[in-house]
């Protein structure tokens, strides 16, 4: 079973559960709140491989997980949407659930951020000029920082409340690379990619160098991005301007559907994980098990 | 005191990595010894407080500004960190932003980072780093990472399931009315000696601790003692921090009966309380060596 993640599904995400019900691909849709609400135990015995066990509502029989696939708008599946609790016990004994799952082999595309490295622009950018890419902004070194925020701003308001279109995130970015170039998006799906570049009408296909992929998926890795997208633009030489770890190709693709069928064949090849599903009551919201008593706020060993 | 002594140490810094920056909590006791420990050397030291981002402490193009003591660190001139910063912060307030700034200053740009925040998260989920650790000579317990399921039965203990801190006791001292909301982690209890490892520079400094209590750390009559570990047990440790890509770890070891089993490794250990209950500061005097060595 493919398990989706959303508490909104994005629209790309719409496109793929109609694409995996005409392929006869079980899948579920659980908003974040709900995945824990459900029962969960994991279990390590040193000689047998990790087990996972997730009783979840709304399931009408047991499954064996293939993949889990973050399906929401930028940014709603972050830490912060954690059942509106923003307690940093509770938010990180969940993360560490999540962390252990990617721990044990269960293919996660679009997974939560954890560590918040989607939004960390410096990071990723200081690694693209590393391959070689230009950057905007790096001339001026740190002020890079400051650029870095503007962008960040925009690309956060862009896929969290749609505050502003593609279109006119180029039209931000345009104020800072010469004039007279391409803006290109390359599309990143496990080892496959597909390139596309703006033009006054619309997505058209694009040719890359070989080099230039290489670098590009280098940077998206980086990022432990298997599903994403990387925006550059491209005149004399190469800007890299952002990735996002998640599939945009509704916006910014030629043929957005050959894409999307390319990443429902490879779900559908994905075999069986540890991680198996069991139909379950949804949990009452309650306490904690770990009571704040023995949750010492005074210093001690770590 | 210190604080005030660090910050007029240094009221406008420049010279290329000259500086050692600390990175913290002010009230962080293991910085605090730290930084005494720095400043009993000739080195300058200058601390970076975690809740003073995008407040008072400013990053520009060129350095660090604190606009309330007026004093600013050009980060060229930062020669070594010892980075104790822990908690990520999320969201787009300027403290957020300035807290990601540091993390990539840390990351990628800062030179000789006691850790590096990539490899301090390792420890981030305590059972995903267990299975990270299995496969040594060092044993792993059986672990149990759960929610809104009963816990195991028979001698088990509980602890938080992330890197937040948390007392260890026996699942008997579970309260079957709370079990709650959040995943915990539940492992058999390995009973034996706990031994603390801090490793740094491919060296070992062990401590072995005689306690009644399940976790020693709150037992007031817990009793400390330098140890020589087995080659083979210091091999690992040594081993497993550089697969983490540590510089710098705290091992928690128990060596029983049937060996030696490996709790955890901790990326941000605090060695001070180790060596105030031993009296000796062989390990404080490696990170300030090491840290002189680095600057200019």
């Amino acid at each position: 079973m493919i398990i989706l993640i959303a508490d909104r599904l994005s629209p790309w995400g719409h496109g793929l559960t109609r694409a995996l019900t005409a392929r006869g691909v079980d899948w579920g849709l659980w908003s974040l709140k709900e995945w824990m609400r459900s029962a969960w135990c994991i279990t390590l015995n040193e000689g047998i491989p990790v087990r996972a066990r997730a009783d979840l509502m709304r399931l009408d029989s047991a499954h064996a997980c293939c993949a889990i696939i973050g399906a929401c708008p930028w940014g709603q599946v972050g830490i912060a949407s954690f059942d509106g609790r923003d307690d940093a016990y509770y938010r990180h004994a969940w993360m560490s659930v999540w962390m252990v799952i990617q721990t044990m082999g269960v293919p996660m595309f679009n997974p939560i951020d954890l560590n918040g490295v989607g939004l960390q622009w410096q990071g990723v950018l200081t690694h693209a000029v590393r391959l070689g890419f230009l950057c905007v902004g790096l001339d001026m070194r740190f002020s890079l920082c400051a650029a870095a925020r503007a962008f960040e701003r925009a690309w956060f308001y862009f896929y969290t409340q749609h505050h502003i279109d593609f279109e006119t995130i180029l039209r931000l970015w345009a104020h800072h690379v010469p004039q007279g170039g391409q803006w290109v998006c390359v599309h990143r799906l496990e080892d496959r990619y597909y390139v596309s570049a703006q033009t006054t009408q619309g997505p058209v296909w694009y040719h890359l160098s070989r080099d230039v992929i290489h670098n590009v998926l280098a940077v998206l890795d980086h990022v432990q991005s298997r599903l994403g997208m990387a925006l550059l633009y491209v005149l004399d030489q190469v800007y890299f301007i952002a990735c996002t770890p998640r599939g945009h190709w509704h916006l910014c693709w030629a043929d957005d559907r050959s894409v999307q069928n390319a990443f429902v064949s490879h779900l559908v090849q994905l075999p069986d994980t540890a991680l198996s599903l069991y139909p379950g009551p949804a949990q009452v919201p309650r306490g904690l098990t770990i009571p704040s008593e023995f949750r010492p706020i005074i210093s001690c060993v770590m | 005191m210190i604080q005030r002594t660090l910050c007029t140490q240094s009221p406008r810094t420049t010279r290329a990595r000259s500086v050692i920056v600390l990175v913290g909590l002010l009230d962080d006791p293991v910085l605090v010894y730290m930084a005494r420990r720095l400043m009993e050397s000739s080195g300058s030291v200058v601390w970076l407080d975690q809740r003073a981002l995008g407040v008072d402490l400013i990053c520009t193009a060129s350095g660090w500004q604190h606009l309330r003591q007026g004093w600013f660190l050009a980060h060229q001139s930062v020669g070594a960190v010892y980075n104790r910063c822990m908690h990520v912060c999320w969201g787009l307030s300027v403290a957020a932003f300035s807290q990601r700034i540091l993390t990539y200053l840390l990351e990628s740009v800062y030179p000789n980072v006691i850790n590096r925040p990539s490899t301090g998260a390792s420890n981030f989920s305590k059972l995903a780093q267990l299975i990270q650790l299995s496969g040594t000579v060092l044993r792993v317990p059986e672990s149990v990472l759960s929610v809104g399921c009963m816990p195991p039965s028979g001698d088990w203990v509980f602890k938080s399931a992330s890197n937040q801190r948390s007392v260890v006791h026996a699942v008997s001292r579970l309260d079957q009315a709370r079990y709650g909301a959040e995943p915990v982690l539940y492992q058999q209890r390995v009973q034996g000696d706990n031994v603390r490892v801090h490793v740094f520079q491919g060296r070992c400094e062990a401590v072995r601790i005689e306690a009644v209590s399940v976790d020693y750390r709150y037992c007031a009559d817990a009793v400390f003692r330098v140890c020589t570990l087995p080659k083979q047990i210091e091999q690992a440790c040594v081993k497993l921090t550089h697969q983490l890509g540590l510089m710098l770890s705290g091992i928690d070891l128990i060596e029983s009966d049937q060996g030696w089993t490996i709790l955890e490794v901790n990326t941000s250990p605090g060695f001070d309380y180790f060596e105030r209950r031993i009296g000796q500061r062989r390990l404080s005097r490696a990170l300030v060596r090491y840290f002189s060595d680095c600057i200019d």
